[in-house]
């Protein structure tokens, strides 16, 4: 039994649909080996490495979105706006003259550039680093390294002296 | 270090940066509401050292008032009113806008400070000399 091919209205001729396949082919060859990619497909290309990049972010941005959630945080948030301006002339009579929205700004981009204390580096001690300045405070008090000096609230010492020696801590 | 500070080369500050939630707080603002009336290292120090102090209760803080001298009507309506906690709340900002997130935390004019009490000493010196060499050239 021979089955003719036969070319019924509306189908290629079979001369045209190898011809066709040839070209295709040889788009491929092309683009396997190293030719011109279209626009199109490069710039579909970088959007899925951005992503990626993106995603490969994520886990640093939420860790450092849960570590401002302690309980300084939860304190700051109950202040009233009024507290806030109490705020603002406590931090002038303590000798800081930045102003909360530059602190804003800041807190985001720690490295921004900013002015002696304000220009500090990101440093952010480990839980092994800190025991040894835990008991350090203790020392300091024990061994008198403040006995006799002026002292005014929180500062000792020169209020214009070029060295300052800060200490951040909490009481517990 | 102590000879640095009297001489007025170096100044030491003392920055609150709660961490540990409402008795920490309350122990900043019962200290500050102390340094009104002159006593904010003996409340520093009781703070820290103090067993009995460290109950951070109104009522221990009341007695330490009571212990050092100071005037209590005042400063338990200074407690009571939390007059301080707009000071204690602009300290914690400043902190962690310049990257605090742990304590104590030390800073040498801004800079990280070394790990041990001798290696802070030889950071200040080492800045007491940079100063003088300064002020010689």
């Amino acid at each position: 039994m021979r089955i003719r091919m036969a070319t019924l209205p509306g189908m290629l001729p079979a001369t045209l649909v190898v011809a066709l396949l040839a070209a295709l082919g040889l788009i491929l060859a092309a683009c396997s080996s190293g030719g011109d990619v279209p626009e199109a497909v490069q710039e579909s290309a970088v959007a899925a490495t951005q992503g990626d990049q993106q995603q490969e972010e994520q886990p640093a941005t939420s860790y450092r979105a849960g570590q401002s959630e302690t309980a300084e945080d939860e304190a700051a948030e109950q202040s009233s706006p009024v507290e806030a301006e109490q705020g603002g002339e406590s931090a002038d009579e303590a000798g800081q003259t930045d102003a909360p929205e530059q602190e804003q700004v800041t807190e985001v981009e720690p490295q921004a550039s900013e002015q002696s204390e304000e220009a500090e580096t990101e440093d952010e001690p480990s839980a092994d680093a800190e025991a040894e300045p835990e008991a350090m405070v203790g020392q300091i008090i024990e061994t008198g390294h403040r006995a006799g000096l002026f002292a005014n609230r929180n500062v000792v010492g020169n209020p214009d002296a070029p060295i300052v020696i800060t200490e951040y801590s909490d009481f517990l | 270090m102590e000879e640095l500070i009297h001489s007025g080369i170096a100044r030491y500050e003392y920055r609150h940066f709660i961490i540990f939630g409402s008795a920490s707080q309350f122990a900043a603002m019962a200290t500050e509401c102390a340094g009104d009336q002159g006593a904010w290292w003996e409340f520093h120090d009781a703070y820290l050292l103090d067993a009995q102090a460290r109950s951070f209760t109104r009522a221990g803080a009341i007695d330490l008032a009571r212990d050092n001298g100071l005037d209590v009507a005042r400063f338990t309506q200074c407690v009571d009113n939390e007059e301080h906690r707009g000071r204690i709340l602009e300290m914690q900002r400043h902190a962690r806008s310049v990257g605090i997130s742990g304590t104590p935390t030390f800073r040498i004019n801004g800079q990280p400070a070394a790990r041990s009490l001798s290696g802070i000493i030889e950071q200040v010196r080492a800045a007491a000399e940079a100063v003088e060499n300064q002020e010689g050239s």
